[in-house]
């Protein structure tokens, strides 16, 4: 989808959601359609090529704002059962008027469990700030390839030509359909890490989970391990403790919400955990 | 020549543009949650500590009570839970429930009734998400020791998700304390980690300090002025005999046990000036190891047994000082504001836990042996005399209440600082010390 | 303990007050005293009798009752983390010295205490270091060592329950507890 298609579904569901809440429907109105959880704050081409600037992304919420960014997320964040079908539940107590648009829509930000920020995953705001958001994430996949790579080469690559016939209607290797796809993988996958705590070597450790994942979000049996770091002889004990956990993090909220017609870039996914910039 | 390095880089770049790197760089620091069902029985027989029904509940009870009070884990509300683990289900979890309520492991294991009138427990960890076991161990004991099995348990759930040693199947010695503070009655106490099992060990009559384990967690040293004679004494809990340690004109006390425990080290007083010797239990050979001046006290060794950390106030007011188990080469640790004392040696050797004693406070905090690192992990009035868990995970100590009559109770900490609770005892407490793992 | 040395002290007395009891009937009674020092004396003015003269109570010489009195105190105080003799200290001891003196038979002890703000250990060390010191005080002042024994204490035994500066003054001190000999 083009990002002015994405942002037409998303407001015409909006639109279709005021409409039956100000109707006082008491059912729970459907979610945002799944096959959309793109960030609405996508960059606009003429930024790409200052990506290449940032240093490294790390820290710095840039998980954070992903998940503000994909608000119809319906996915659980944290253990805890609760119902978090989407944005709907608080509009409804506060008995929204059909207001124009924006504001109801950003109510159901708060009480989501862990992101603040209240602004904006509004379609129709569209700019919001987080230029800043997709540059580090788009930089994140950017350093992981060699600096060339960063800049056009993938445009002229034969390689890159195949792979973009294989997909509808982008077609080119969209530096921003990737940096979208890290991201939402990303905001699925965070919340539900619960590295170990309090273990003094475990913040040294990193991990390199390979998956490969079917149509549907599921993964193929379990992550495998792809490299580890800061493992001793002494830590070893600690070190299967904590590769599990990034496991665990991936299974407890698989499937994952993946646009379909991406399917080849995400069959096959690495994620790396690092908890070193946790307080 | 550019379109050669460009083709390189096309060729490498290629695989990444195949496989999505991302990275995340952040989660939810939080205690696992986990599940205990009432451990399973295939009959229910009656032991002679109840039905192995009733035990598998209790043992489920006892092993997420443990785990929960580490603040590593947080067993989830059995009321929420959608199924009972029968005996088939023990070894053939059915996950999907599991996994509806979100629990990230489950324990799970079964109660059987031996012939012998024990029982075995069997103990199971799975992963839920990932639907496969962690670990099993199957524990036999007698039926009225059902608590150990159950402790052990835990001790295999919390070794194999934090890669940590447990420290669940231990026990506390302490100071229980009564009565007004100008004439307080104290007696020797012992309990498991988890406040069961309480027993006094003494009556009241004589005063009583500083009690400390002997590695085999069957005898005792501590300090008593019994016959208004303060020195030394070792008790043996199962016979319940008490032995005045030497026949020395001084006072002595702080002992301490070595690791393999051969020796006792201990202070003695003579005219004003208090040093640090040891005695060989064995020959009963006395060496003194620090020759003032000033007060030289508290000494701790390291769990292998090659050196000793003490304090001593030759500096002008009381620090912290190491020397090799021989005595030789004393040097100073602690720095800083203040004043350092009480230190005890960590039985992973990597950190000594003492009492910072500065700006009215006193607080425990850690430093490591070479000096570096001091952290402080509480702030409170007055909480000193810590004690380490066999893992060297958590610090116990006992904490004053500012004011007449102010209450004087156990609290313990994680070494990060966080899930800082109380114990609770039945009486005021003090002086706590924490025993090895039991084997 | 201190509770035996006390019982001990009692008994002595007492077995003391049965001795001169005998004397007592001897001597003729004697007008109350127009003065006593500090210690169990009550006055009773004429105006309540019709001429009846008031009996007063009065410390029995060689008595721990005596023994406080004469010398002002039986406890000396010190500062904080001190084991310093101060000038109030040497001239109570001065006095007990002096009664020691009188009294050769006597044997006491001498407790060392702290305040709380210090740890277990250190605590018992420094109650030491008091005692060691106020007996060493005595000791030159002509009492023979032999007949003073030191205990420490620590922090156990406050004479002051507190954690106030008033309550800490009064718990950082040595006392010389009559142990045998007093009558």
């Amino acid at each position: 989808m083009t990002e002015r298609q994405s942002l037409g579904v998303v407001g015409l569901a909006h639109l279709v959601l005021f409409a039956v809440l100000s109707l006082a429907l008491t059912s729970v109105t459907p979610p945002l359609p799944p096959e959309d959880p793109a960030p609405v704050d996508v960059v606009d081409i003429a930024e790409v090529p200052k990506i290449a600037e940032p240093p490294r992304p790390s820290k710095r919420a840039a998980p954070q704002k992903t998940v503000e960014a994909t608000a119809p997320e319906p996915t659980p964040p944290t253990p805890k059962p609760e119902p978090a079908p989407t944005p709907d539940p608080t509009p409804v107590p506060k008995a929204e008027k059909p207001k124009p648009k924006v504001e109801p829509v950003e109510k159901p930000e708060p009480p989501k469990p862990e992101k603040q920020k209240p602004e904006k995953p509004k379609p129709e705001k569209a700019k919001p700030a987080p230029k800043l958001l997709d540059a580090e994430a788009l930089s994140t996949l950017l350093d992981k390839s060699l600096p060339k790579a960063k800049v056009k080469p993938l445009d002229t690559s034969a390689l890159a030509k195949s792979i973009e016939k294989s997909l509808p209607r982008t077609t080119r290797i969209d530096p921003r359909a990737t940096a979208t796809l890290i991201g939402a993988i990303r905001s699925q996958v965070a919340p539900c890490w619960n590295p170990p705590i309090g273990g003094a070597d475990v913040k040294k450790m990193t991990v390199l989970l390979h998956l490969d994942i079917n149509r549907d979000g599921s993964v193929v049996g379990r992550p495998g391990i792809v490299s580890q770091t800061g493992v001793t002889a002494g830590n070893a004990d600690y070190a299967r403790a904590f590769a599990e956990t990034a496991r665990r993090a991936v299974l407890r909220c698989a499937p994952l919400k993946l646009p379909a017609e991406l399917y080849d870039q995400w069959k096959a996914v690495e994620i790396n955990f690092d908890p070193s910039e946790m307080s | 020549m550019r379109t050669l390095p460009l083709l390189l880089a096309l060729l490498i770049a290629a695989p990444a543009a195949a496989v999505i790197r991302v990275d995340i760089n952040s989660g939810t620091a939080q205690p696992l949650p986990v599940a205990v069902p009432a451990f399973a029985t295939a009959s229910a027989v009656a032991t002679e500590a109840g039905t192995t029904a009733a035990l598998g509940q209790q043992v489920a009870g006892v092993i997420a009570a443990d785990l929960a009070s580490s603040g590593l884990f947080r067993p989830l509300d059995p009321a929420a839970f959608t199924t009972t683990v029968a005996p088939a289900d023990v070894t053939a979890p059915q996950f999907a429930a599991w996994r509806t309520i979100a629990a990230q492991a489950l324990i799970t294991g079964n109660v059987t009734a031996n012939p012998d009138g024990g029982i075995t427990v069997g103990c199971y960890a799975y992963d839920v998400f990932s639907a496969e076991e962690l670990a099993r161990q199957g524990f036999v004991t007698t039926a009225a020791n059902w608590r150990r099995a159950a402790h052990k348990c835990a001790d295999l759930v919390y070794s194999r998700l934090t890669g940590e040693t447990g420290y669940f199947d231990s026990r506390i010695v302490y100071v229980s304390e009564t009565g007004p503070k100008t004439r307080r009655i104290k007696r020797l106490a012992v309990m498991d980690q988890d406040g069961a099992g309480h027993r006094f060990l003494t009556n009241g009559q004589t005063l009583v300090l500083t009690p400390r384990f002997a590695p085999n967690q069957q005898t005792l040293t501590y300090m008593s002025f019994a016959n208004n004679r303060p020195r030394i004494w070792v008790y043996t809990i199962g016979s319940g005999r008490q032995e005045a340690v030497g026949d020395f004109p001084n006072m002595s006390f702080a002992p301490r046990f070595s690791p393999d425990g051969g020796t006792l080290v201990f202070s003695m007083s003579q005219n004003g000036t208090t040093d640090i010797y040891k005695l060989d239990i064995a020959s009963r050979r006395l060496a003194r190891l620090t020759n003032g001046p000033g007060i030289n006290t508290a000494p701790s060794y390291s769990p292998d047994g090659s050196k000793i950390v003490f304090e001593s106030d030759r500096s002008g007011g009381q620090q912290i000082y190491t020397m090799n188990a021989d005595g030789s080469g004393q040097t100073r640790i602690s720095f800083g504001e203040g004043r350092a004392g009480t230190p005890v040696w960590s039985p992973r050797g990597d950190l000594i836990a003492f009492t910072r004693l500065g700006g009215g406070k006193f607080r425990i905090g850690v430093i490591r042996p070479d000096g570096g690192g001091e952290r402080l992990l509480t702030n409170a009035f007055q909480d000193e005399g810590p004690t380490w868990s066999p893992n060297g995970r958590v610090i116990l100590f006992f904490r004053t209440a500012a004011g007449r009559g102010g209450k004087v109770d156990l609290h313990s900490v994680d070494l990060s600082g966080a899930n800082e609770r109380q114990i609770k005892t039945p009486l005021d407490a003090s002086d706590p010390a924490w025993s090895p793992l039991l084997p | 303990m201190l509770h035996r040395a006390s019982t001990l002290a009692i008994v002595a007395v007492l077995v003391g007050t049965a001795a001169c009891s005998t004397k007592k009937k001897v001597l003729p009674p004697a007008p109350p005293p127009a003065v006593s020092s500090t210690g169990t004396t009550t006055t009773a003015p004429s105006s309540t009798g019709s001429g009846d003269t008031a009996v007063a109570t009065t410390n029995l010489p060689g008595s721990v009752a005596d023994f406080k009195s004469t010398s002002g105190s039986d406890t000396v105080l010190f500062g904080y983390d001190s084991y310093e003799v101060d000038d109030t200290a040497k001239a109570i001891l001065g006095k007990q010295a002096e009664w020691l003196a009188r009294y050769p038979n006597v044997r006491v002890t001498v407790e060392g205490h702290t305040d709380e703000r210090g740890t277990r250990e250190y605590n018992l060390a420094l109650g030491d270091r008091r005692s060691s010191a106020a007996k060493n005080f005595l000791a030159a002042q002509g009492v023979d060592a032999g007949r003073i024994a030191t205990i420490s204490y620590g922090k156990e035994r406050p004479v002051a329950d507190g954690t106030d500066e008033s309550a800490y003054a009064q718990n950082r001190r040595a006392v010389t507890v009559i142990v045998s000999g007093a009558r």
